[in-house]
């Protein structure tokens, strides 16, 4: 008994030295789940403003909170988190991330700010401010 | 080429250039093709509408099964509108009906409804072959632009080649009738 018990012992370890032998020599591929949508990646959605009316960065910002609240409710609010960036002329710069910019574009046509007609219409959506500034015409 | 489907004040033709589309309908007939919706509560009102409207494109919204059905068989109709109120119509025999035949189908996205906007996606991967989704702007700030439009089915669980697709190309099938594209 002692004898095949021995044999199994030695048996299993010849295994267990062979699997990692092929896993270094990448024989065995262990693939491994990354998420690869990062959530942290920004995105920076330009539009422009159509209004007869001035409006302020801060009423944008909020009639933009609010549209995409309309629309996603707090949660997607709070995933999208916007933020209006800047305003130069007729066009803005609204950051968001990877996740919340689908909504954050759908939403755009809902937002609306009391006594005042606009429309925010989105053109581009880029991956780093720089690029934004100069699509809109800052050099 | 860009469509918007429907327009209630032409006077917005030049934020619709704008935008990005370069042609509409609208319902005051003054710029561009004019189109005609009626609520129908049975066939006989559609047919008596249309002796008195030979021109225009037709969108009938049926209320009941009956106009549904004639809407879908009659040639003269160009589409058929989907809402809320007349959401429980659509069964799958009147949907079969809908593929037979290649009747469009249109939603108006002022004032929609996520259900009603699921369910029409949903229904397009299988009966709906030509859906159209349009602002139905009385004013400048009620227009959808075409990137929204798209961003908006997506978010409703559209793919979204699909979704370019339909707000693409499904207001050309109402301009080409026999043509297959």
């Amino acid at each position: 008994m002692n004898i095949f018990n021995l044999i199994i012992i030695i048996w299993l370890s010849a295994l267990t030295v062979l699997v990692l032998l092929s896993y270094r020599t990448k024989v065995i591929y262990i693939k491994k789940i990354k998420n690869k949508r990062d959530i942290k990646a920004k995105r920076y959605v330009i539009f422009d403003i159509i209004s007869e009316d001035n409006v302020e960065l801060k009423e944008i910002e909020e009639a933009i909170r609010n549209a995409v609240k309309e629309l996603g409710g707090k949660l997607w609010l709070e995933i999208a988190n916007p933020k209006v960036i800047m305003v130069y002329q007729n066009h803005g710069i609204v950051s968001t991330n990877r996740i919340g910019y689908k909504i954050l574009i759908a939403s755009l046509p809902l937002a609306k700010i009391q006594n005042k007609h606009v429309l925010f219409v989105p053109r581009r959506t880029t991956g780093s401010l720089k690029r934004a500034k100069k699509l809109i015409g800052i050099k | 080429m860009l469509i918007e489907t429907c327009v209630l004040n032409s006077k917005i033709f030049n934020v619709l250039k704008f935008v990005g589309y370069d042609y509409f309908l609208s319902e005051d007939g003054l710029m561009g093709q004019k189109r005609v919706t009626i609520v129908a509560k049975n066939s006989k009102s559609i047919i008596n509408f249309l002796k008195s409207n030979p021109k225009a494109l037709v969108f009938v919204k049926p209320l009941n099964v009956d106009a549904l059905k004639y809407a879908i068989i009659s040639n003269r109709v160009s589409a058929v509108v989907l809402s809320s109120d007349n959401l429980h119509v659509f069964k799958k025999t009147m949907l079969n009906l809908i593929r037979q035949y290649d009747k469009p189908v249109e939603v108006q996205l002022r004032n929609f409804n996520s259900l009603v906007l699921r369910k029409i996606i949903v229904w397009s991967y299988k009966w709906i072959k030509y859906p159209l989704f349009s602002s139905c702007a009385s004013n400048f700030d009620e227009i959808w632009p075409p990137l929204s439009k798209i961003n908006l089915l997506v978010v409703h669980g559209a793919d979204e080649e699909e979704a370019v697709k339909w707000i693409y190309f499904s207001p050309q099938k109402l301009f080409s009738k026999d043509e297959h594209f």
